[in-house]
């Protein structure tokens, strides 16, 4: 109950923030020329783009258009995205799929990695392991996504041609239009039909650019993850259970680790939004049909509107995260929830 | 209260190697403990009391921290006889076998998995701050569900194989016995659940001939399976495949009877240290406790599996007084009912009145007196522990000012030679710069470690 | 035999000081007295900063980011005496309109990227770039939040509420998704990236300054102060702000090496810089479609990975080395932090 509490009182604190970054976007769209031109297409005539100006109410004051645009936003009216040649939401609802499966991915990759490093860095601590281990936890918070996104493929895709260059599936699926559309995630669809063949394709091909989008945060988590261990270990909590005579398995995988994970969650929600921009560099290279992908060559194209509708559905989203991320704190450490 | 010793520390020596040098933390302790009896251990804040305590239990940190010397005894618990016994994987038998089989066992020597065994069994701890000895995640039932399941599986074991014997009856009798009573529908098979109608005598489905009535337990896997398992875990409560079955998601719920059990004895023992309404507190997490409460659940954890020693690290330190009192009163009360023997340590000289048969006082890492309460505080016979006793602001007396021991404590990376108290001593000699002195009985039950007493050489 | 210290030789018994004296005097003692007086304060931060530096020199990481940074330092500061610039812009590579040469090219130590571009050049005048950037997104954007967080912290109220609201709504967008949108809508060019940068990177220094002050505000010296009669906005600056700028100081150092990242990254989707500059990421996006290619050089074939590798190990060295500088002030600044 204190819980159900809990959630709702944060789902309300999260209308204000909602508003503000709609503000925000919104006002960057009128400061970008022309606004009219987002929902504006070639096809139109100029009676079509009177009726556009009308609709938009773009002849009144800014505070007006906040209202309409707002409207429009909540009834799914994002505008026109050159690029992709649909409406916004449209481009959104086709790339999302793509995304979303890579995203998973690598969020799985990240949390199973980097958990297990860290905790074995934490334990094994100052020997080899750790030291190497931190080490490349560094270089991972150090490096440019787009950067190991292109060494990755020379190495692998290139010089020792074991996996694929990018893509999600072989070309021979698309020309045989065999991909089957259930959730549009490649990985669960093809285990609903049967085809392992076609699951393994496909992990082949997710698997450089999983491991590109996941490497900083599961640098990142790792080293969470060690230090809040290590903090966990010196604890008084683990002496006693230690007294009782639990074998150093059970002190570190069930006592420690439960205390220790609750830093983790919270950097692994806030590392989603690193996750989300990632994609945008990650997906281009990878020619992952992506929402990355489409709001990179929106830039390149200078489509404000894809654009400005990539960040906000990004925002939407990521505060969205923190607050589902938030929850599970409040579920994870059982000392949160009195407030 | 018997003459029986149970646990006797000889000659201990403990150093921690740090940045800063090496701490020479105890040196040379002899201690010994009877049977049933509550040992005070007193002395300041960095004397060493702690870290002899945790000698005893195995948790002294091994870097920083090393054993240079010394032997611990105990009496032989009976898992470590029955180590003794068990062959390794290979068929070949323990290679510490004969040093398990005797009556006394030197705890230092124990290794890692020997000394699990008596951890939390034979001798168990508390500690000062209950808050930070909780672990914050789990609730106060699991906690102390832990340990018993931990360490009593063979009991648990047999409990749950009764139950489930109570669980079922024979078609035959039970169908009868419930006809009188006026039950004319139908029973659920016991092995399979589905449903055996009254004129049935064999299950339907499996064959089985036993039923139970539809309120009754449902048991997942089947009567059989059960009985197999738990036979087994009665027979050898660590068994491979027990413990492996345990890892798979699904078949590792064969555990819930026992982890029952468990709960249940779990509120016993809450119930056993007097906290009123047990089944919240069975629920509550460490923080939504009082630390009166949760000094209690700590106990509880300690005295779950019945220890012989009971130590007591600070356990009201934390408290308020009220509270102090209510637990130290509940300490010896189950000590009486238990015949555990506890070490309270302590730097509380009127704790040390109170509860405590017999006194060790040490001071910068040697136990420099030993002998009963009354002794102790009548005829302190060390000039440390006289210090001490003169130092206790007394109701009665009229003083201008409160009596000191004049200096500090000691430095233990360079501690004063010869007897390390000889630096505050106002008997001080020159020999006890020389020679540190041996802890000796001067009279029947109480040692002295001075060289005011010795038959030694000294000036 | 007349004492030249003395002055002029005549004795200052009977009269007056004469001029030559009294000058000397006063002009000395209020040196003294503020040296004195400063070593005297200083002196037990002294001792605390000689145990920390013979800490740091045993401490490897510490002393290889310094190593790091000093020399990325060094190569910008003279970068002019390394590759003298031609005539017009020197951020400008100077180009030869060839196919790109390997590293030992004639002339090319590090061989040539896109458009002939000389990569050591790039290199070097690049580090001027990422230097400048950095310290000028990072300084802002630290003097934003300090003012922010601090008078939000202290004031608090509505005040509070308000500028945390305000940065709430900022912190809600990742961080590239709002530079993005920044800087897709503003022209082109580097100093608006830097505007977007900055407008970004606020709002962590602000919770940050805000957090701090809140725990420091209620110390017991600032009662003591307070009392005394103490102005409130004395206090701030005197008391509070200078306790609490360790923590600011530990993040800003480790974020240079972020700014970085996000420069890079946004340089190389095609904001900020324009091809050809010389700044590591848009070296990187330039050299991107020589990356996989073969280039003949001397009747040699050679696969033009450099193009790409050398840039992103100068922004890899870059990152790591600030973030090894700030780990190693974070163990210098919180002598608690020392185990």
């Amino acid at each position: 109950m204190r819980l159900l509490n809990y959630i709702i009182k944060r789902l309300l604190l999260l209308i204000p923030v909602l508003i503000g970054v709609s503000i925000i976007v919104f006002s960057l769209t009128r400061i970008s020329g022309d606004p009219a031109a987002g929902y504006i297409n070639e096809k139109m005539t100029p009676s079509q783009i009177e009726q556009v100006y009308e609709k938009y109410h773009f002849n009144e004051p800014v505070y007006q258009q906040y209202i309409y645009w707002l409207k429009g936003i909540l009834e799914m009216d994002w505008g026109w995205s050159k690029t992709a040649a649909l409406p916004v939401t449209d481009a959104i609802a086709v790339y999302f799929p793509a995304t979303l499966e890579l995203t998973i991915v690598s969020i799985m990759l990240a949390i199973f990695i980097g958990i297990y490093l860290g905790i074995g860095s934490a334990v094994k601590r100052n020997k080899p392991f750790d030291h190497t281990t931190r080490v490349v936890s560094l270089i991972g918070v150090s490096l440019p996504i787009f950067w190991l996104a292109l060494i990755l493929q020379f190495i692998f895709a290139f010089y020792y041609d074991v996996l694929p260059f990018g893509g999600r599936l072989d070309d021979f699926y698309y020309i045989q239009k065999l991909i089957p559309d259930i959730t549009g995630l490649i990985l669960v669809d093809s285990l609903l039909i049967g085809d392992l063949k076609m699951f393994f394709n496909g992990l082949e091909h997710i698997l450089l650019p999983a491991v590109t989008l996941s490497f900083g945060t599961i640098a990142i988590v790792t080293r969470i993850m060690r230090n809040s261990m290590l903090e966990v270990l010196s604890l008084d909590y683990i002496k006693t259970a230690r007294a009782k005579g639990l074998n150093e398995r059970s002190i570190i995988w069930k006592h420690a680790r439960k205390n220790a994970m609750i830093p983790t969650t919270t950097v692994i929600g806030l590392s989603f939004g690193g996750l989300l921009t990632g994609a945008v560099l990650t997906e281009s290279i990878y020619q992952w049909p992506g929402l990355g992908q489409w709001s990179a060559t929106s830039i390149r194209l200078f489509d404000y509107n894809s654009v400005l509708g990539f960040c906000l559905l990004i925002a939407v989203i990521y505060v969205l995260v923190n607050l589902v991320v938030d929850i599970m704190y409040a579920y994870l450490d059982p000392r949160v929830r009195l407030e | 209260m018997s003459d029986e010793v149970i646990l006797e520390i000889e000659d201990l020596y403990i150093n921690f190697y740090t940045k800063a040098g090496v701490v020479r933390a105890i040196d040379g302790v002899n201690m010994t403990i009877k049977k049933g009896e509550t040992f005070g251990l007193v002395g300041e804040s960095g004397c060493g009391k702690s870290v002899t305590a945790n000698s005893i239990m195995g948790l002294v940190q091994s870097p920083p921290g090393k054993i240079e010397k010394g032997v611990i005894n105990f009496e032989t618990p009976k898992e470590i006889y029955a180590r003794a016994d068990q062959k390794k994987f290979g068929g070949k038998e323990n290679p510490n076998a004969e040093m398990y089989r005797k009556d006394r066992i030197d705890i230092l020597k124990l290794n890692k998995k020997d000394i699990r065994l008596i951890r939390g069994r034979a001798i168990s701890m508390i500690f000062q701050e209950p808050m930070s000895a909780l672990n914050p995640v789990f609730t106060a039932g699991d906690q102390i569900a832990e340990i018993i399941l931990l360490h009593e599986r063979k009991e648990l074991a047999e409990a749950v194989l009764k139950k489930l014997e109570e669980g079922r009856k024979p078609a035959k009798k039970y169908k009868k016995a419930t006809k009188k009573l006026g039950n004319k529908g139908e029973f659920l098979c016991s092995n399979c659940n589905s449903t055996v109608l009254n004129d049935q005598e064999i299950c339907p489905q499996c064959g089985s001939s036993f039923v139970r009535n539809p309120g009754g337990k449902r048991l997942r896997f089947g009567y059989a399976f059960y009985k197999r398992v738990y036979t087994k875990m009665a027979a050898d409560p660590y068994d491979r495949t027990l413990a492996i079955m345990a890892k798979i998601p699904i078949v590792r719920r064969y555990r819930r009877p026992m982890i029952k059990e468990a709960n249940e004895k779990a509120l016993r023992m809450l119930r056993l240290v007097r906290i009123p309404d047990p089944k919240n507190v069975m629920k509550s997490f460490p923080h939504e406790l009082s630390g009166g409460m949760q000094q209690r659940v700590m106990i509880a954890i300690a005295l779950s599996c019945r220890p012989q020693l009971l130590i007591a690290d600070e356990p009201t330190t934390a408290l308020d007084v009220t509270i102090q009192a209510q637990i130290l009163k509940l300490i010896q009360e189950l000590q009486e009912e238990m015949g555990t023997s506890v070490l309270m340590i302590t730097h509380n000289l009127g704790i040390v009145a109170e509860v405590c048969d017999r006194v060790g006082v040490m001071y910068a890492g040697a136990l420099v007196e030993m002998a009963d309460t009354v002794s102790i505080f009548k005829e302190p016979l060390h000039p440390y522990t006289q210090g001490l006793m003169n130092s206790i602001p007394k109701v009665d007396l009229e003083l201008t000012r409160l009596e000191t021991i004049e200096g500090n404590v000691p430095n233990l990376i360079k501690p004063p030679s010869g007897c390390r108290f000889h630096t505050r001593c106002p008997y001080a000699m020159e020999y006890c710069k020389k020679e540190k002195p041996p802890l000796i009985e001067i009279l029947p039950g109480h040692s002295v470690a001075c060289h005011l007493y010795g038959g030694v050489d000294n000036g | 035999m007349t004492d030249g210290i003395k002055g002029n030789g005549k004795s200052s018994i009977n009269s007056t000081p004469t001029p030559a004296v009294k000058p000397q005097i006063k002009k000395s003692k209020p040196s003294t007295f503020n040296y004195d007086r400063l070593m005297k304060e200083l002196e037990p931060r002294i001792r605390e900063a000689k145990s920390s530096f013979s800490l740091l020199r045993e401490n490897i990481t510490a002393m290889v980011g310094l190593a790091f940074v000093v020399f990325i330092v060094l190569v910008a500061i003279a970068a002019p005496l390394i590759c003298p610039p031609g005539l017009g812009d020197p951020m400008d590579i100077p180009k030869d309109f060839k196919m790109p040469k390997p590293p030992g090219a004639e002339g090319h130590l590090l061989g040539t990227g896109n458009w002939g571009a000389d990569m050591l050049y790039g290199l070097v005048w690049g580090a001027r770039t990422s230097i400048t950037t950095s310290l000028f997104v990072v300084l802002t954007g630290v003097i934003i939040g300090l003012v922010v967080g601090s008078i939000a912290g202290y004031y608090g109220g509505k005040v509070d509420n308000l500028m945390m609201r305000i940065t709430d709504i900022f912190l809600s967008l990742p961080a590239l998704i709002l530079a993005m949108a920044i800087a897709s809508i503003l022209e082109r060019n580097l100093q608006n990236m830097m505007l977007a940068l900055i407008i970004v990177w606020w709002p962590p220094y602000a919770r940050l300054i805000r957090a701090q002050v809140m725990s420091i505000k209620e110390n017991t010296y600032v009662e003591a102060a307070r009392a005394i009669g103490v102005k409130k906005s004395s206090i701030l600056f005197k008391h509070i702000i200078p306790n609490s700028i360790s923590p600011l100081i530990v993040s800003a150092t480790m974020d240079i090496g972020a700014v970085v990242l996000v420069a890079a990254g946004l340089s190389y989707i095609g904001f900020g810089v324009n091809t050809g500059y010389a700044e590591w990421g848009r070296m990187i996006s330039d050299g991107q479609q020589w990356f996989l290619t073969t280039v003949t050089y001397e009747d040699t074939k050679y696969i033009a990975s450099w193009v790409v590798i050398f840039p992103g190990l100068a922004i890899l060295i870059f990152a790591m080395g600030f973030s090894l500088l700030g780990d190693a002030l974070r163990d210098i600044l919180d002598p608690r932090l020392r185990r």
